[in-house]
């Protein structure tokens, strides 16, 4: 391995991972709080929002896999043990993983409730499956599940952070500083 | 001598089918109907409903539809969205459990092609509507198919808050299919 590896991000790398960062915070805590509101209109438009707010963080971690791919991360710190190094790389994939399921479940669970999804209102998405209640609740169950996942996973990410920042003090959140 | 008589079976044939009446085939009916609602589409069908229908090409005059749908039945995107359209607001089916489309009048507009005028009845209100209808032969029966448009607002569908139609639209596309039986 001659290549070395670089310091920092990228700037398209820390742009994707903080809008990410900022769009899925926004579409958990509205998930959280338009599931409890009664039915009315602003209820669906808020659901309506949501899926838009979704489809977008879908087309977006299709653009980060594919630039991670091209563009070499910076390593992980030397001082990490190889078990610890594992756990970032398999967390790192969940994250990830996650951030596709997510969003397709809710599309999945829009469709099999025979909600069409209209992207900006300009561009209709395909149903992917034909209306059918109880698989409109399983793709509902699931989403959900997910979303707790990723945010147990999340919390994880920014602890794993902190720690590198105020107890290791290596310096590791500045590579990606935006 | 062969071929004489075989064309004679097919018209004798063609003739008793031309002249003969149909009638629903019960259960054999699909009534699904397609909202918009912040732009995107948003199907429903009804569960259950009664068709009394009867189809003469030959004597349109005595052919006719009765349908009768119970609204309570009604599939939608989620249980909340059922209870909510059931209500007072929507369908209030307390009051108005049925709605009802009767026929006065069945017109020949093409090829196997209808147009049924009728009375349709939907929350306490009454409104002419004028149903297209095509008829199609497959597999010895015959299938009764069409699509018209309702305006909910015409009907009270969906008052107060939500009679506004930039959330849910005040068009709502009907599709209708029974299967008709000699």
């Amino acid at each position: 391995m001659s290549s070395r590896s670089p310091a920092k991000f990228t700037p398209v790398a820390i742009g994707l991972h903080w809008i990410m960062a900022a769009g899925l915070t926004i579409a958990f805590g509205v998930g959280q709080y338009m599931s409890g509101l009664e039915l009315s209109p602003w209820k669906l438009k808020i659901y309506t929002w949501h899926k838009w707010l979704g489809v977008t963080l879908f087309l977006l971690v299709w653009m980060r896999m594919a630039w991670r791919s091209t563009h070499r991360p910076p390593a992980l710190p030397a001082t990490m043990s190889r078990q610890l190094q594992k756990v970032t790389e398999i967390a790192h994939w969940a994250l990830y993983i996650l951030m596709v399921l997510i969003p397709l479940t809710g599309w999945l669970h829009s469709s099999a409730a025979g909600v069409s999804v209209v992207y900006f209102n300009l561009l209709p998405l395909p149903n992917l499956v034909p209306k059918d209640k109880s698989l409109s609740h399983l793709f509902e169950t699931l989403h959900q599940a997910l979303n707790w996942t990723l945010l147990v996973l999340v919390l994880g990410h920014v602890a794993a952070a902190f720690k590198h920042q105020f107890v290791d003090r290596d310096q590791l959140m500045a590579r990606m500083r935006p | 001598m062969k071929n004489i008589l075989y064309k004679f079976v097919l018209i004798g044939f063609s003739l008793i089918f031309m002249s003969q009446s149909w009638a629903e085939t019960v259960g054999s009916g699909q009534i699904t109907f397609t909202g918009t609602q912040m732009g995107a589409l948003v199907q429903g069908n009804f569960r259950k409903f009664s068709a009394d229908l009867h189809f003469d090409a030959q004597d349109l005059p005595h052919s006719y539809a009765h349908i009768t749908i119970d609204l309570g039945s009604i599939d939608l995107a989620s249980e909340e969205s059922e209870d909510e359209i059931r209500g007072k607001h929507w369908f209030n089916i307390q009051s108005f459990p049925q709605a009802r489309f009767d026929s006065s009048d069945i017109r020949i507009v093409g090829p196997n092609q209808y147009l049924v005028w009728g009375l349709f009845q939907l929350k306490g209100i009454s409104k002419p509507l004028r149903i297209p209808l095509k008829m199609s032969y497959d597999h010895g029966g015959r299938s009764a198919q069409g699509r018209f448009t309702l305006k909910r607002n015409d009907f009270d569908v969906g008052d107060g808050t939500w009679s506004a139609t930039d959330t849910v639209a005040d068009e709502v596309t009907v599709d209708y299919r029974f299967t008709l039986v000699p």
